[in-house]
């Protein structure tokens, strides 16, 4: 069995953000990770790397907490092979 | 799709607009120069001073387009300064040369870098505009911002300065 949506998400943050995995949670706010444009590019051309998703930058500016960016993920990728 | 604002995390709403030259340019050259403090080369051998005639000559001919990004107390907070005009090559090919771009660093928390992009792309398509070129530093390279907005990579810029 693959690893949780979560966790993949998550440790995709905290490898392109540089910060611990375990400080991370569904309920942090992208905005309390303190990143820029160039970091959340970084982070998006990585989840369309990983996942095949491309996530527009209208789009990814409406997303609040890393579980909006998973839940968009499960919704668009997963959910979609079901 | 039009981009006219956008809340920038925690300490900043951005707004964006396309401003006259002659209405923007006293409030940005403060913004100018940390621009150049900060992205400059060979800072001890070349001080910044644009030449400003030049661009009010281009303003008054319309070649010249500056999106302004000002926060929720309308001071600018950024800028993206283009040349519209035809490419030389291909006349019928409209073209974006961006001459110069900056986000105080205060205001780069979040997405207002991307938006700011996004909305001279949208004002860019508005004016007919089918080819944006734009460097990027390579002492900050913003090239993944680039390619996350769907720009292609085509050219390295190399200088050397002759004293």
């Amino acid at each position: 069995m693959g690893q949780p949506l979560d966790e993949r998400v998550i440790g995709l943050v905290a490898e392109e953000f540089g910060v611990d995995a375990s400080e991370l949670s569904r309920e942090m706010r992208l905005e309390d990770l303190g990143v820029d444009s160039l970091d959340l590019a970084g982070l998006m051309l990585a989840i369309d790397r990983e996942f095949g998703l491309r996530i527009e930058p209208v789009e990814a500016a409406s997303l609040e907490t890393l579980g909006d960016l998973a839940t968009l993920i499960y919704t668009e990728v997963c959910a979609s092979t079901l | 799709m039009r981009i006219d604002a956008v809340a920038s995390p925690t300490r900043y709403t951005v707004f964006f607009a396309v401003e006259s030259y002659e209405s923007a340019v006293e409030e940005l050259r403060p913004l100018t120069e940390r621009h150049w403090q900060e992205v400059a080369l060979n800072q001890d051998k070349v001080k910044l001073s644009p030449v400003w005639e030049r661009y009010e000559e281009l303003a008054r001919q319309g070649i010249l387009r500056v999106i302004v990004a000002r926060n929720s107390s309308k001071q600018p907070v950024g800028y993206i300064v283009a040349l519209v005009m035809p490419h030389l090559h291909y006349r019928e090919l409209l073209t974006a040369y961006v001459d110069i771009f900056f986000l105080l660093p205060e205001a780069r928390n979040g997405m207002t870098g991307a938006m700011m992009f996004a909305f001279f792309e949208s004002e860019m398509r508005r004016a007919g505009v089918r080819l944006m070129l734009s460097g990027t530093k390579l002492k900050l390279d913003l090239g993944k911002l680039f390619e996350w907005l769907d720009w292609t990579e085509s050219d390295h810029l190399y200088q050397k300065l002759l004293d």
